[in-house]
């Protein structure tokens, strides 16, 4: 075991091998307040990736409604239960990562699903069923948890510390110094399934037809040709950004990735305290319980919270969320100008350009005796 | 030498020869120094069948397992704890017959299931080269190894597996490597649809020739296929027991570089994973080197 930097958890902790990061960081931000959960990030990234034999079951890309809904069943709820409780002190983590807390003679606390697990992905989540006869029997009455829920969109994190990739007995799993994309190599793979049994998000599929692991591979051709992935192309609801993030000591105020996690520190990684440095990034939600949200994303998300509350104010915020899902590039810098914002690929040249605030006409509700809807 | 001889003393001490049927009776431990023996058959080798009487002229080998409890991860969990193995060959072809205790016989793989197994390993380091580690081999001192798997026996057989075999009732709108016109089409679509198959992972293969891979490796985490398939394997799982033939071409190629070359002695090792306890990989019961020499036909 190495001794790591950690910046989510704000310590040092244990790893497999020694740090080392990618030149640049495969990141993403989601803004969970604006996913309606149409599953067209899902459709896209399964009819992209996996349509084939053994891959039935598999979304690199799913999205699940909390607090109930999971993919596959419970992988929160076991990995926290395994883990244990741990508490926060000024910022920093002072329970066991999944790596420090690992059984003898494991890299990972993991554990092993069944494949029925997989089965339901959307079971019962958003169903109606019987909610009137649960009403009348005081559904209102249990707060906060019968009365509120959201969208949870997930895709691999391609994390800084890959417990798939620390568990791996054969090194199969690696992760790209060009991009720090974590891919599993599909001609060293033997079908081991230490990488499922380890992966806390379970991310890592199992392919009993091919008799190897798979994963989201970060539309990886895409990246190359600095274009967002699929999943983020398709998403109607504007939620995602796909770019680079650096390490907080090197953040620039013109990345938008920087600028939200590491500046405004508004966007949060899912289940920090699990110890594997997620780079995917959640806005959290505003109408759910901030004891469920601060175990889910830690310490930062009462101040999360209340700057997404004001961000209406905020002409930078604003702008730098307007941007998102305004072009299938990848936005390396963004700069406010007037009342547009634009974004600048790599190289600095300019991909996109939107209006801060979209213009509104309000037209007269009635055109002679013809009544009209106000559109935008 | 040294280390050679370091070696067969501790073969010694785990490769102890039993007094059964086609055990060399009467001269118990005196034999373990000799440890496994390929004895030489004049009919035709037994490869199908491990009731034969010819492998009575086999001297059986009792090789004791013990967790692999050095790489993560490690086995923390007793499996089986014996293993008999008997060998013979025809001047051509050795012959392995290895038997072990099993109740359940488990041949598919799926996220929460795992398929039996047992391998053979050998040194690959040459008749006067050093002795690699037993697991696995080390850098610069490889290991031959042959594997077989029920599972891949099972496809061999000509049984569905995979998702046909796990799932035959499941329903699928469309499987686009279904859509080709032609079969060639298809074949095509079905290697662009599988990335281990399109890129040679041997795991992946849609079709097996043997139940067993042959492979090489220096050390934990380097297992490669050995480019060449030779091997081949079959077994038969009766009254909670695995018994399982394993057959390998004799090195008799003076130029190449042998690994069972009749006359020369050299070593063995085992390793066994329990389908029912989800073992694969490094979660293996497994043995240190057993001594190995080639003997001529009895009389």
């Amino acid at each position: 075991m190495a001794r790591v930097n950690n910046w989510q958890i704000d310590r040092d902790m244990s790893y497999w091998y020694a740090e080392k990061r990618p030149k640049k960081q495969f990141a993403a931000i989601f803004d969970i307040n604006k996913c309606i959960a149409c599953q067209t990030c899902t459709i896209a990234c399964k009819t992209t990736w996996t349509s084939g034999r053994g891959q039935e079951y598999m979304l690199w890309n799913n999205v699940e409604s909390k607090p109930f809904g999971f993919y596959p069943i419970a992988w929160d709820v076991h990995a926290l239960e395994l883990l244990g409780a741990g508490d926060w002190k000024d910022g920093v983590y002072q329970g066991r990562t999944l790596f420090e807390a690992a059984r003898e003679g494991e890299r990972v606390l993991g554990w092993r699903p069944a494949a029925d697990d997989y089965a339901n992905p959307n079971l019962g989540e958003d169903d109606a069923l019987d909610a009137e006869a649960l009403i009348d029997k005081g559904l209102e009455l249990l707060v906060p948890q019968a009365v509120w829920f959201f969208y949870l969109a997930r895709i691999c994190n391609h994390c800084t510390y890959p417990a798939c990739l620390a568990a791996c007995p054969r090194g199969a799993i690696y992760k790209r110094p060009e991009d720090g994309i974590v891919l599993a190599d599909q001609k060293k793979c033997r079908g081991y399934r230490e990488c499922v049994k380890a992966c806390p998000y379970k991310k890592v599929f199992f392919n009993a037809d091919a008799g190897v692991s798979q994963k989201c591979i970060g539309c990886y051709p895409l990246i190359e040709q600095n274009e967002q992935p699929r999943c983020f192309q398709n998403c109607i609801g504007k939620i995602r950004n796909q770019g680079f993030l650096s390490r907080p000591e090197d953040a620039r105020e013109d990345n938008p990735l920087d600028y939200l996690v590491h500046i405004r520190k508004l966007a949060l990684p899912l289940l920090p305290q699990l110890g594997l440095e997620p780079n995917v990034y959640y806005v959290p939600p505003i109408h759910a319980p901030k004891t469920f949200l601060h175990q889910m994303f830690g310490p930062g998300v009462e101040h999360a919270l209340a700057t997404y509350k004001a961000a209406a104010e905020d002409p930078v915020l604003v702008a730098l969320l307007s941007l998102f899902g305004c072009t299938p590039k990848t936005i390396h810098r963004f700069k406010v100008i007037g009342d547009q914002v634009a974004g600048y690929d790599e190289k600095g040249g300019e991909i996109v350009r939107v209006p801060v605030k979209e213009p509104v006409w309000v037209r007269a509700p009635m055109k002679g005796d013809v009544p009209r809807l106000n559109v935008t | 030498m040294k280390i050679r001889i370091l070696w067969i003393v501790a073969g010694l001490l785990i490769a102890l020869p039993s007094c059964g049927k086609g055990s060399v009776g009467g001269d118990g431990p005196a034999l373990a120094a000799k440890g496994l023996t390929i004895t030489k058959v004049t009919a035709a080798l037994p490869v199908e069948d491990p009731a034969d009487p010819a492998w009575d002229d086999a001297r059986e080998v009792v090789v004791t397992l013990l967790v692999q409890d050095v790489a993560e991860p490690r086995l923390t969990e007793k499996g089986v704890e014996t293993l008999r193995l008997r060998a013979l060959h025809d001047g051509v072809r050795a012959a392995f017959r290895l038997d072990w205790a099993d109740a359940t016989a488990e041949d598919l793989v799926e996220i929460d299931q795992s398929t039996d197994a047992v391998a053979l390993e050998f040194p690959a380091t040459g008749p006067d080269g050093p002795v690699p580690d037993s697991m696995m081999g080390e850098e610069g001192k490889p290991v031959s190894i042959i594997l077989w798997r029920n599972a891949w026996q099972r496809r061999l057989m000509g049984e569905a597996y995979g998702v046909e075999a796990l799932y035959p009732n499941r329903s699928v709108d469309h499987y686009p490597p279904d859509a080709g016109p032609t079969p060639e089409s298809r074949a095509v679509l079905k290697k662009l649809y599988n990335p281990p198959v399109a890129v040679g992972n041997p795991m992946a293969a849609v079709e097996r020739i043997s139940a067993t891979q042959d492979l090489t490796a220096e050390g934990f985490g380097t297992l490669t296929d050995a480019g060449k398939q030779t091997s081949s394997g079959e077994g038969i799982h009766q009254d909670g027991r695995w018994t399982v033939i394993i057959t390998r071409p004799l090195d008799t190629t003076p130029a190449a570089a042998g690994i069972l070359r009749p006359g020369e002695t050299t070593y063995v090792s085992v390793a066994v994973w329990n389908g029912s306890k989800n073992q694969s990989g490094s979660l293996k019961m497994r043995s240190i080197w057993v001594p190995v020499r080639f003997a001529e036909a009895r009389p």
